[in-house]
């Protein structure tokens, strides 16, 4: 591992003015992604700015009824958060689904929606790859990415974005609070991902020395009626191959009047599944309906040999995903009216 | 006393590898000490133009920069001397070392090993050992003049004839890949020369004497100059075999004559030590109309990466096992050991009868369905007995089981498992099978190589025996071997387990047991165990010295080479029989196979601790899990991609069936001590054909390449739906 300097900054203020004194210096929360990509020479700060003590670890109710979760809230406390479980239920399964319990109680709400990706070339240092090496070149397209992306993808960057969290967050319409040199502003996450184009390396909007300090989720009451499942090639401590956040609002007939979806392990971003969810409004819930919805939002799709598989995955985890909504959705209305 | 034989003792090394009390070789290393760091080559072919070691030598705290002129001979082995230990000139794999840095800190010898400057130009790689046959294919090595490192044919028969007569005959082609062992301590160890100038090295292995043999070459001194002790073993499974980093450790101490210590992380050990290999199956059966396997053809290419290891010898198991456990009165196949520049293949449990056996028992199957029998009774009618016939002509040395252990499973299997029909399905797309095979493994040394173990018995007391010292360098990887050689002896002696101590962990102080390893251990060492206390105790009657002591080895009955040309020969003196009964559910929208039941059936002779036993079936099943369903090494062009423990995915617990029925049979082996013979590597045999069988019966398609990931699942599932693909990949002709 390269020589590092270490500060912990007092106060969030002193953490951004730190840093930005320091070109190739990062901030540091759980350090679980960043402290292994340090070994693997793969990030190499001169200094690290350490932001675990700041005080953002706290879980408040908003004014509008949302909920402000603090960015270096942990994974673990913000799954077990009563809140979370019970208004958002497909957030609580996405942080449960994600890594070993040991990771999540380390790992940070903000960490976790900046790690990096798993591709095997970006994270080993002796192989080209542009997100690491900008203009190196991408291995990953002729060689091995059956863990890669099939939406969203470039020619130079094919990598998928691995976090759990941010997929269920993302489609909740969260919002991001970041404080930077120049004061605080506020970004929708959706806005909040860059897809890599020509510059893989730029995976957000955020600015050298912005720091993340909470994420904000809007009330969104059908919320409770949500899910998130996730397909992986173990049971447990594995990334996603494909995953699937959606969240339903049904009429009394039987038709959708609302829905929010994202997909994970399918793009270089958390994927906002928005032509699904417009397929959706206003149709009956039916598997029909979430089939025509699932073709549609991976119609855009350019798969790869190993990957190809992802397509019939990410399809029929989805329309799998929607039919154990809309049954959780009818009981509770059928158990309402008994 | 009596009735140790079979007991559920527990493992006096369980509490402190469970605390952490245990000391694994890592936790030898002390302050004092010099420290190691390897330079890999990090390239899959190429000539060493220069090598500088200046700006390494001037870094603060290196103290000495080692490369191929300071290794006195420069070539091991296993079985070959085709190995430098630190390159020369060429590297032929990304893991080759060219250089060993000796520094004052971990620290400082890694950063002296990034200072060290080689120049290569890279040469033609053959990274694919079809491809490494062609004539003029690039050669793995310079020097060679052909890749293929063996070619070992067997005849039996005319197969020829026995098609053209065959009521059907299937044809198919099979793949498996690379496994990593993932012991759970990577290598490590120390090396110091004591006051007796001789090299002592502290680590972990499976041979304390081999270690030393290879050591000794390397050095150029007489073997009793090399001690090699072990420390606490963390697992092994074949990937301590090979000589990793002891060699180094012993070269840099003798060398500088100052104490060093060297530890791997898990990248430096998943990407230098060997690997199970990946091997091609292409093969042709042949039944008749009531249900006699006629003829079998094969051609079997492992790809055996740049170095020897035991590749031979796995080959010509895998080669052997073409066959599986059915006496055919035609066989034809030949196995291929192949060089590349990939990452050596070596031991691995199960040792090449894994590979063979995907195959074969897949075979097998698909020939009772097509003949409308029951694969069971098909499997019966064919199966191993008493006095049948291998492949190389010689009767099955006595004890076969085979048949008798499928029974057995069977019968098991119908009190946990429904095997006739799978049980109701919860979901439509979630369907369940049941899955049957067989599996047959040698125990001990094969095709003629020295098999021997040798063990002393000292017996001490007065008017009574009162206590016993057995030495037997038998190396514990954590099987439980110590204990068992324990009770193996106390009960030959009559005494308490208390009163019998064993030393084991020093090349100076026990003699050679031979390896821990092709499930010998309890039969060979065991039986030397017994051999020498029977004789002491003879003495100890016969004298009145209070004091009597016997050193014997033992042989098993001869095995010999394959005959050049058809493989004639008697290959083994033993072999484990194994039969499995599986239920899958396969989750047809995602391709996902979960494991439900295993009931795994072992023919083990006699248990000589039945709880270690089942730990064994058990342990060895989450490695075939592992190996069947998940693990999935990726070598492209010559690198590994998965060098960590999150891209390299084990099981874990969550993965592993909800139930599992270890089923033990006790007929006993001829040679083996109380009748015991091995279990190590046997359920890993018959277990990944088992599970295609399973998704099989669920699903209807076939698996023909492993792991079965879900994308391979998904993709046999939609080909079989899509009627353009519908015509099969395989012939079958009735």
């Amino acid at each position: 591992m390269n020589p590092f300097h270490y500060e912990r900054a007092d106060n969030a203020a002193a953490a951004v003015a730190l840093l930005a004194q320091s070109p190739t210096g990062t901030f540091l929360g759980g350090g679980t992604n960043l402290v292994d990509l340090m070994k693997l020479g793969v990030a190499q700060p001169e200094l690290l700015v350490d932001v675990s003590r700041l005080p953002y670890d706290r879980i408040e109710p908003l004014v509008d009824g949302g909920l402000c979760i603090g960015a270096m809230v942990r994974n673990s406390d913000l799954a077990a958060n009563r809140t979370v479980r019970t208004r958002y239920p497909m957030l609580a399964q996405a942080l449960l689904a994600g890594a070993s319990g040991q990771l999540r109680n380390l790992a940070t709400t903000g960490g976790n929606l900046l790690q990096r990706t798993r591709c095997v070339y970006f994270q080993d240092a002796s192989k080209p790859c542009n997100k690491r090496v900008p203009g190196s070149g991408c291995p990953a397209r002729a060689g091995y990415h059956r863990n890669l992306a099939i939406l969203g993808a470039s020619e130079s960057c094919i990598a998928t974005h691995p976090s759990d969290m941010a997929v269920a967050m993302i489609a909740l319409d969260a919002t991001v609070r970041v404080l930077g040199p120049h004061g605080e502003r506020i970004i929708p996450l959706t806005e909040f991902y860059r897809l890599p184009g020509d510059e893989p390396q730029r995976e957000t909007v955020l600015e050298h020395g912005d720091l993340l300090t909470a994420v904000d989720l809007p009330p969104l009451p059908f919320a409770v009626h949500s899910r998130y499942r996730k397909v992986r090639d173990r049971a447990s401590y594995a990334f996603a191959l494909v995953s699937v956040a959606a969240a339903l609002d049904l009429d009394d007939d039987g038709t959708i009047r609302d829905a929010r979806i994202a997909l994970g392990g399918v793009a270089p971003v958390p994927w906002r599944a928005r032509r699904a969810e417009e397929m959706l409004r206003g149709a009956p819930a039916t598997e029909a309906t979430f089939r025509r919805a699932a073709e549609a939002e991976l119609a855009a799709a350019q798969p790869l040999p190993g990957n190809a598989f992802k397509l019939p995955l990410a399809r029929n985890t989805l329309v799998r995903t929607l039919l154990d909504l809309t049954r959780d959705v009818t009981d509770v209305t059928e158990g309402a009216t008994r | 006393m009596a009735d140790l034989i079979g007991a559920s003792l527990p493992r006096p090394d369980a509490l402190g590898k469970v605390t952490g009390a245990a000391r694994y070789p890592a936790d030898l290393i002390q302050a004092e000490m010099l420290h190691l760091h390897v330079v890999f080559a990090q390239r899959v072919h190429a000539r060493i133009v220069s090598l500088d070691t200046s700006a390494a030598l001037r870094y603060p705290g290196v103290v000495a920069v080692l490369t191929a002129v300071d290794v006195p001979y420069n070539a091991y082995g296993l079985i070959e001397d085709d190995q430098p230990v630190l390159c020369h000139e060429e590297v032929r794999f990304e893991g080759d070392k060219v250089a060993l840095v000796v520094a004052e800190t971990p620290d400082a010898a890694a950063e002296g090993a990034r200072l060290v400057a080689v120049e290569y130009e890279d040469l033609a790689a053959i990274t694919d050992p079809k491809a490494a046959l062609a004539p003029d294919a690039p050669l793995a090595h310079s020097r060679l003049k052909s890749n293929v490192l063996l070619h070992v044919p067997i005849r039996k028969g005319d197969t020829a004839a026995a098609f053209a007569e065959a009521g059907v005959v299937i044809e198919d082609e099979f793949s498996t890949s690379w496994q990593e062992h993932a012991f759970l301590q990577p290598e490590a160890g120390i090396a110091y020369v004591d006051e007796q100038d001789r090299v002592v090295i502290e680590t972990a292995g499976q041979w304390l004497h081999e270690d030393r043999r290879q050591i000794a070459s390397i050095l150029q001194l007489p073997e009793e100059h090399v001690i090699v002790r072990y420390a606490a073993i963390g697992g092994a499974f074949g990937g301590r075999e090979d000589l990793s980093l002891q060699h180094l450790l012993a070269l840099a101490a003798w060398k500088l004559r100052r104490p060093v210590a060297l530890a791997w992380n898990r990248e430096e050990s998943m990407i230098a030590h060997h690997k199970r290999h990946p091997v091609t199956i292409r093969c042709k059966w042949g039944a008749t109309r009531d249900g006699k396997i006629t003829a079998v053809e094969a051609t079997v290419i492992a790809d055996g990466g740049a170095y020897a290891s035991t590749s031979v010898e796995v080959t010509k198991v895998a080669t052997l096992f073409a066959s599986g456990c059915y006496e055919v009165p035609n066989i034809s196949v030949d196995g291929y050991a192949v060089y590349t520049n990939n990452i050596p293949c070596g031991a691995f449990r199960g040792f090449g009868a894994p590979q063979a056996q995907f195959a074969a028992e897949i075979m097998v199957t698909r020939l009772a369905q097509a003949l409308g029998m029951d694969p069971i009774e098909f499997r019966k009618r064919n199966i191993y007995r008493e006095g049948s016939l291998e492949p190389t002509q010689q009767p099955l040395p006595d004890g076969v089981s085979a048949l008798p252990v499928l029974e057995r499973c069977i019968e098991e299997a119908s009190k946990h498992i429904n095997v006739t029909r799978a049980e109701t399905q919860t979901m439509p797309h979630l369907r369940r099978g049941i899955g049957i095979a067989c599996g047959i493994k040698n125990v001990g040394y094969s095709f003629g190589y020295p098999e021997q173990a040798t063990a002393t018995v000292e017996l001490n007391g007065k008017a009574e025996l009162e206590r016993a010292v057995v030495r037997l360098g038998a190396a514990d990887v954590g099987q439980g071997t110590h204990l068992a050689m324990r009770q193996i002896a106390a009960e030959a002696l009559g005494l308490a387990l208390e009163q019998v101590s064993l030393i084991a962990e020093s090349s100076a102080e026990a003699p050679n047991a031979g390896s821990a390893s092709a499930s010998r251990m309890t039969l060979m060492g065991g039986r030397a165990v017994y051999d020498a206390a029977i004789e002491a105790r003879a003495r100890w009657s016969a004298n009145e010295d209070y004091y009597a002591e016997a050193t014997v080895q033992y042989r098993p009955p001869q095995t010999t080479a394959l005959d050049a040309a058809t493989g004639a020969g008697l290959p083994n003196y033993c072999y484990g029989y194994a039969a499995q009964a599986i239920e899958v559910e396969v989750d047809t929208r995602t391709g996902q196979v979960q494991v439900l039941k295993v009931v795994s059936a072992h023919d083990v002779g006699r248990a000589i601790n039945r709880q270690q036993v089942e730990g064994q079936i058990e342990g060895c099943l989450a490695q075939a899990l592992g190996y069947a369903l998940l693990e999935n090494f990726q070598v492209r062009d010559g690198h590994v991609l998965t060098p960590h423990l999150s891209t390299y995915l084990l099981p874990t617990v969550l993965d592993m069936p909800p139930e599992i029925v270890p089923v033990i049979l006790e007929l006993a082996d001829p040679n083996g001590p109380y009748g015991a013979r091995g279990v190590a590597e046997m359920a890993l045999v018959p277990f990944a054909a088992a599970v295609a069988c399973a998704i099989h019966d669920a699903t209807g398609v076939w698996l023909k390449q492993l792991p079965m990931t879900p994308e391979r699942v998904l993709v046999a599932i939609h080909q079989a739906a899509t009627p353009s693909s519908a015509a099969q990949s395989s012939k079958e002709q009735q």
